[in-house]
């Protein structure tokens, strides 16, 4: 079996956070390499081939980290910003009306919007930038 | 009688002159006050500009209709805050007399802290500032209610010139607004948006 590669989505990212990522799944599951993207929560993890995704993440969660998993029907926008609820409801709205999109939910505190799609669908990312733009915001990463 | 027009005109922009929203909001807001009522229509065309028109009725005088366009002239975005500019130009008449008028503001704002100041001139020489800062006591998630607590300070050259500095509390939640001020200039605004 060869080793396998997991994207995590960190909810609360921040250099400290992903350090003690790191550190737990260096310990816990002998984990060789984490790269984060710059300034995202995304962590590119590859795992050793005995340990199973889901072992992971229950690990993580439990231990206090915020962590989901990368799939194609969860789209991950951070912007800059956005400090208040009344100022962005329109991106939600806007959002929300897309044929392709389910939910869209607003984290303010860190900026990040995550967009769960309606099964079997895609997402145009330059129409959310279009609409975030419009809204007089800017997207700093859309994963 | 003129310049008491131009006068009311100027309070009135003194309470409230909305900034750009997104692209194709609409946006509704009424200011009470014991002398002054005040509503306000506008459409954002896009992330810089938006358009209305603004509606007063004086127990002193007639009603007045002008017409806005609120341009956002600066935007900064950083991670949890935001800083912006805008100005505002006014073209209308109170009972048939034109009025022209102008205004610039600067506003900083987190998740925690407000802070904002607006000046503003009138063709007849009327000026004015107003400046707030507050603070929100709690951050509440996107669809919690969201308080925020403010001082506001009034300065004008008007007919009866003053300086007022007026506490007051904000609140909102969804697309609903809500502005109590209690003082010698007492007020309520309540807005709404789609």
């Amino acid at each position: 079996m060869s080793a396998q590669s997991l994207q995590l989505i960190v909810e609360d990212y921040s250099t400290s956070s992903v350090k003690a990522i790191s550190n737990l799944l260096t310990t816990e599951f002998n984990v060789a390499s984490i790269n984060a993207v710059e300034d995202f929560s995304l962590l590119q993890v590859n795992l050793p081939a005995n340990v199973s995704s889901n072992r992971v993440i229950v690990t993580l969660n439990k231990s206090g980290f915020g962590v989901s998993q990368k799939s194609d029907s969860l789209v991950w926008v951070k912007v800059d910003g956005i400090v208040c609820s009344f100022c962005v409801i329109g991106i939600q709205k806007k959002l929300s009306a897309l044929d392709s999109v389910l939910t869209a939910d607003f984290n303010l505190e860190t900026g990040l919007i995550t967009i769960v799609l309606k099964p079997d669908q895609t997402i145009d990312f330059d129409s959310v930038r279009s609409i975030i733009y419009d809204s007089g915001y800017n997207v700093k990463v859309i994963l | 009688m003129l310049l008491k027009w131009f006068m009311l005109i100027f309070l009135s922009l003194l309470t409230y002159a909305h900034p750009v929203m997104w692209k194709g909001a609409q946006d509704y807001s009424i200011r009470y006050s014991d002398s002054l009522s005040d509503f306000y229509a506008y459409y954002t065309l896009s992330r810089y500009t938006a358009v209305g028109f603004h509606v007063n009725d004086s127990t002193e005088s007639n009603t007045g209709i002008y017409a806005h366009v609120n341009r956002r002239l600066f935007r900064k975005n950083t991670s949890g805050a935001q800083q912006n500019v805008y100005g505002l130009l006014g073209v209308g008449g109170q009972d048939g007399d034109p009025a022209i008028h102008g205004s610039i503001e600067w506003d900083w704002e987190s998740q925690k802290y407000f802070s904002s100041i607006k000046g503003m001139g009138y063709t007849t020489g009327l000026t004015g500032i107003r400046a707030r800062l507050g603070f929100a006591p709690y951050v509440a998630d996107f669809s919690g209610l969201h308080t925020w607590f403010m001082v506001e300070y009034e300065s004008s050259n008007s007919l009866k010139p003053y300086n007022t500095l007026t506490p007051l509390v904000r609140l909102f939640k969804g697309e609903y607004l809500i502005e109590l001020g209690i003082g010698a200039r007492s007020f309520l605004t309540v807005m709404v948006h789609f």
